[in-house]
Parts: structure tokens; C-alpha cells; sequence
């Protein structure tokens, strides 16, 4: 693999490449390294209702970061305002120090930050083949040159540990696990700097689910691939996540490295989410009350 | 196939059960045993049959689908609550009249009788100042209070079965735990039978105390909890423990 190898000088020399993507003349910020993505006092809004209230957070290059929280918490407003799919109504977001436009991005802007979502079926195109999806993007992007267009789009499948043949089949044709496999893949085949992941394997079988994650983790090592996760799901966000932050009600409550959040959740609300995760239970212990949360 | 009652202190037996479609057979012969006043649960992924099997408890299976062998025998009233508390609901209708529809017309009441009952049973669910709500339509209740009313509404015909098809996973972690305290505690209180469907091992550990493990529409694996738990005997069994993320308590070690 060529590629991915690019991406892993990336993880280690990011002020160099916060030069290259903002363009020869975007001033250079002295001193320390900036995170490869930040939020700082970001506000987003659907018409007067305002659903996420400041929210900063900054994610090191190569980390994975979780962001958790219940239906309603804002959690996949902040994925959409990092991807540039709306508009925030206040604060910024930042890519290696870089302010991104909230939905009118140039092109790198755009190829940089990259989405997997929850339900792959709906976010591939059901007419088109595997490979006809990713030969697309990597000619019109002009990623690999034309004459490299093929043995790429293999590459990209054999990065996500699909055989080749999926390249021949459509969405309809792929186990759930697969589509997911094949979205990641055609978020990969951009190059991304940063993934966001919005609730990936929610939709998947709990066997399947582990391979997907397995997966990830695989890629962010290989690839140095700084991943942001979207997830209802502690159990998921535990495995793979380096950092961990809690919003509820559009603000975030806890922000902490995994660790330390796992094992002593400083906020109350922190507290009764963790406590409410299903536990294989024996069945001689009771369960718990758990009808007055905070 | 034949309706039949139940074995004798059980309120479901399930004998040599085939289910198939046009596409072939989707559920192979399975047994299933639930004694009255038990929680049993049927674990296992997509495709499993765990649903179907359910459904055709209760005589819903989906068209052209159906029963092609073997017998399913019940005893008693059934009740069903379904994963996504929205769709069971009518979007139309006060949740105080879908309640108070069946009071009326399984149970016979006279419409004030109904509405007292309605009262009652929302108190009994767990939904707040029920006079006011009973006003209310779905969607100005949240996915939990959603659920609380399908769960008051499958009380008001009381059943002496309740068939849950994964009546969490829709809801949100905090939410899911209450709507199986809640689950549980109507199992005691009313000393209902509970069946209880779902993908997640860990839930049905939470409410049951045996298990059937379905795959690809065997089941290959039953027996207490702490039996397919602590000593899972199948493979797949194996596979689904090995799958479950566990979290540690907080503050534990």
C-alpha cells in the first residue's frame, strides 16, 4: 500500500501539512502544534431552536475521540457542523489550526474531513457498483493517476478486508457489515485527515459490529487516521476511543481522556449513563432499581 | 397447523414449529417451552427467526409468510409490544382513546369505566399526571413515555402473556433501563408471563431467567442464564458472549 503510508506522515508532521492544505500564503501560527480538529464555542441552530450551546473540544492528529450522549444531546449536530454539512450559527471549526467555512468549503476542505454513517444502504448509490463508486470519486478527484484508477479501487477494498469480487457487486448484493465496510472505504479513497463516524455500527449485528470496530482501530493505526465517534453505545466508544466527551441538552458535561472517564466518571450525568448500560447479568443477582435517574 | 392450548403450568409450548416463505425455510422445527408466569427470552441476530417465532405466537406473522409444520400452544390472553413504540401506535388518536379503545371493546367497559382505567394504567406504566396525558398524541410524548403507553395499552386487554419484540432497542440507554425495571416489575406484580425478544444478550439477561439461542432459524442453545452465560455449550453461543462489550462498573478495578 502506497497511499495509506502518506497519511501516516501526516500523523507525525501535521504543521507541515496545515501548510500544504490551507495554500502557500495562510499564515503560520508559531509555537506548539494545533490539534487536527477543533471546536471552539461552536453554536448550531435549526431556525430559532438552538440545540448545541458552546461546545469546544480539540482532538489530537491519530486519536480517536468519542463523542456520547442520548437522543436529543446534539451529539450529531456537532458530526454535521465538523463535516460541513450545516452551517454553524456561532464559534468555528478548525483543521490543523485552519478556520473551515461552515458549508462552503474548498474542495481539500471537503476531502478532508470525511463521513461514515449509521446506514450504509441509504448513503450508497443502489445502481451503481462498488468499484464504479470509487473509480468515480478517484478520477474526479484525480486522486491516483488514470492508469492507476483500478489496482486502487482493489487496494481500498483490500484496506477494508473485502476480496476484490465486491468491487463487481451492488449495495443490494452486500451484507450489512460489507456496506459499512465498502462506506468506509469510499470515505478512505479521499484521503481523508479526519473520519467522523456517526453511530457506524448501530445498525449492525453485535458479531459484526466487533469487526467493524476491529477495523477501525486497525485503520487508525495503519493510516494514523484521526477518527471522531458519534456513539449511544459505551461498550463501542470503550474499545476503540482515546478521549471521551458527554453532551446532553447541547452542552458538553464531561470531557476526559477514556480512562479516566471509565473509571471514575466525574459527573452525575456521566454517572447514570455508564450505570444504565446493559451488563450480561447472572442470574442470581438482581437487578438494579434504576426507575430515578438524575 | 394446530392451535392448541399450552402444556399443562405452561402458558406457551411451542412444538416442532417450521415457518417459511416462497424464498424457503426461514424457522426449522424448534421447540420452545415458557411455564406460566416465567420470563423467557430468544436471542439472536438478523435473520435468526427469533421475530418470527414470536409473531406466530401471537398469529402475526407477515403476509406471505406463514406456519408449515408443528403446533403452537397457548394458554391464557396474549399482549404484545412491539420495537418501535411510534409506528404501534396510531398517530391520530389521543393515547388516552387507544387506550381506552381496548378497555371498551376487549374488555367491555362502559366509556367513563374505560377512562378511569386509563387513568389507572398510566399511573401503573409510569407516565406522569395521566389525566393530562390521556389528552396527548404521540408525538408530544418522548420514545420512553411512547413505549409506556404501548405497554398501557397491551395491559388494558389483561393478558396473562406479554410478547415483547425488542422493546428497547429503539430507546435510548438511561430510557432502556427504566422500561425494563418497569418490565420486570409488571411481570411481578401482575405475575405475567413474559417472552422476550431481542439481539441483545446483555438486555436479556436483564429480564429473563432461561434462554433459547436462535441461528438461522434453529435454536441451538437453551437453558438458564447462568447456564448460557457462564457455560455456553454452542459455538455461536460463544461468538454472541464474545461480541457483547462489556463496561466494568464504575469505580470497579
Amino acid at each position: 500500500m502506497s497511499r495509506p503510508e502518506h497519511h501516516e506522515q501526516q500523523g507525525t508532521t501535521g504543521a507541515r501539512h496545515a501548510q500544504a492544505s490551507a495554500g502557500p500564503e495562510a499564515p503560520r501560527s508559531p509555537g506548539p502544534r494545533p490539534p487536527r480538529l477543533e471546536l471552539r464555542d461552536l453554536e448550531i441552530a435549526y431556525g430559532s431552536t438552538r440545540v448545541v450551546h458552546g461546545v469546544s473540544l480539540s482532538v489530537e492528529a491519530g486519536s480517536v475521540l468519542g463523542i456520547v450522549g442520548e437522543s436529543g444531546s446534539g451529539k450529531t449536530s456537532v458530526a454535521r457542523a465538523v463535516a460541513g454539512e450545516l452551517a454553524p450559527a456561532g464559534g468555528q471549526v478548525l483543521l490543523d489550526g485552519e478556520v473551515l467555512a461552515g458549508t462552503s468549503r474548498t474542495i481539500a476542505q471537503r476531502r478532508a474531513v470525511q463521513v461514515v454513517y449509521q446506514d450504509p444502504y441509504a448513503s450508497l448509490n443502489p445502481r451503481m457498483t462498488v468499484g464504479q463508486v470509487l473509480r468515480e470519486l478517484l478520477s474526479v478527484h484525480s486522486i491516483v493517476p488514470r492508469g492507476q484508477v483500478r489496482s486502487r479501487t482493489i487496494e481500498l477494498v483490500e484496506l477494508v478486508r473485502l476480496p476484490p469480487e465486491v468491487l463487481d457487486a451492488r449495495p443490494r448484493q452486500l451484507s450489512g457489515g460489507q456496506r459499512q465496510r465498502v462506506a468506509i472505504a469510499r470515505a478512505l479513497a479521499l484521503e481523508p485527515q479526519v473520519l467522523v463516524a456517526d453511530e457506524p455500527t448501530s445498525a449492525l449485528d453485535v458479531s459484526v459490529q466487533r469487526t467493524v470496530l476491529d477495523l477501525l482501530a486497525d485503520l487508525r493505526e495503519r493510516l494514523g487516521l484521526t477518527v471522531v465517534l458519534i456513539s449511544h453505545d459505551l461498550a463501542v466508544v470503550r474499545r476503540l476511543c482515546d478521549a471521551v466527551v458527554v453532551m446532553r441538552d447541547g452542552v458538553i458535561v464531561e470531557d476526559a481522556p477514556a480512562d479516566a472517564f471509565f473509571r471514575s466518571p466525574q459527573h452525575p450525568y456521566s454517572r447514570a449513563l455508564l450505570a444504565a448500560a446493559p451488563r450480561l447479568r447472572q442470574a442470581d443477582r438482581l437487578p438494579e432499581t434504576t426507575e430515578d435517574l438524575p | 397447523m394446530t392451535r392448541t392450548a399450552a402444556a399443562p403450568g405452561h402458558a406457551v409450548t411451542v412444538r416442532g414449529l417450521t415457518i417459511a416463505s416462497r424464498a424457503g425455510t426461514l424457522v426449522h422445527g424448534i421447540d420452545l417451552d415458557v411455564p406460566a408466569g416465567a420470563a423467557v427470552g430468544l436471542v439472536g441476530e438478523s435473520g435468526s427467526g427469533k421475530s418470527l417465532t414470536l409473531r406466530s405466537v401471537i398469529g402475526l406473522l407477515p403476509r406471505g409468510v406463514e406456519i408449515t409444520g408443528g403446533s403452537v400452544g397457548v394458554t391464557g390472553r396474549l399482549g404484545m409490544v412491539f420495537q418501535d413504540p411510534s409506528s404501534a401506535l396510531d398517530p391520530l388518536v389521543t393515547v388516552g382513546s387507544q387506550v381506552m379503545e381496548v378497555c371498551r371493546h376487549v374488555r367491555g367497559m362502559t366509556k367513563a369505566a374505560a377512562r378511569r382505567r386509563a387513568v389507572e394504567l398510566f399511573e401503573e406504566v409510569g407516565i406522569p399526571d395521566p389525566e393530562r396525558r390521556l389528552r396527548s398524541y404521540p408525538h408530544e410524548l418522548s420514545g420512553g413515555q411512547r413505549q409506556r403507553v404501548v405497554l398501557a395499552v397491551a395491559l388494558a386487554a389483561e393478558p396473562d402473556v406479554l410478547l415483547c419484540d425488542e422493546p428497547t432497542t429503539a430507546l435510548d440507554v438511561t430510557v432502556q433501563a427504566q422500561v425494563l425495571a418497569l418490565i420486570e416489575r409488571l411481570r411481578v406484580d401482575r405475575g405475567l408471563t413474559v417472552v422476550f425478544v431481542s439481539h441483545d444478550l446483555a438486555v436479556v439477561s436483564q429480564v429473563c431467567s432461561t434462554v433459547s439461542v436462535m441461528q438461522a432459524g434453529r435454536v441451538v442453545e437453551s437453558g438458564t442464564i447462568d447456564q448460557v452465560v457462564g457455560a455456553p455449550q454452542h459455538p455461536y453461543t460463544r461468538t454472541l458472549l464474545d461480541a457483547v462489550l462489556e463496561i466494568p462498573e464504575a469505580g470497579a478495578p
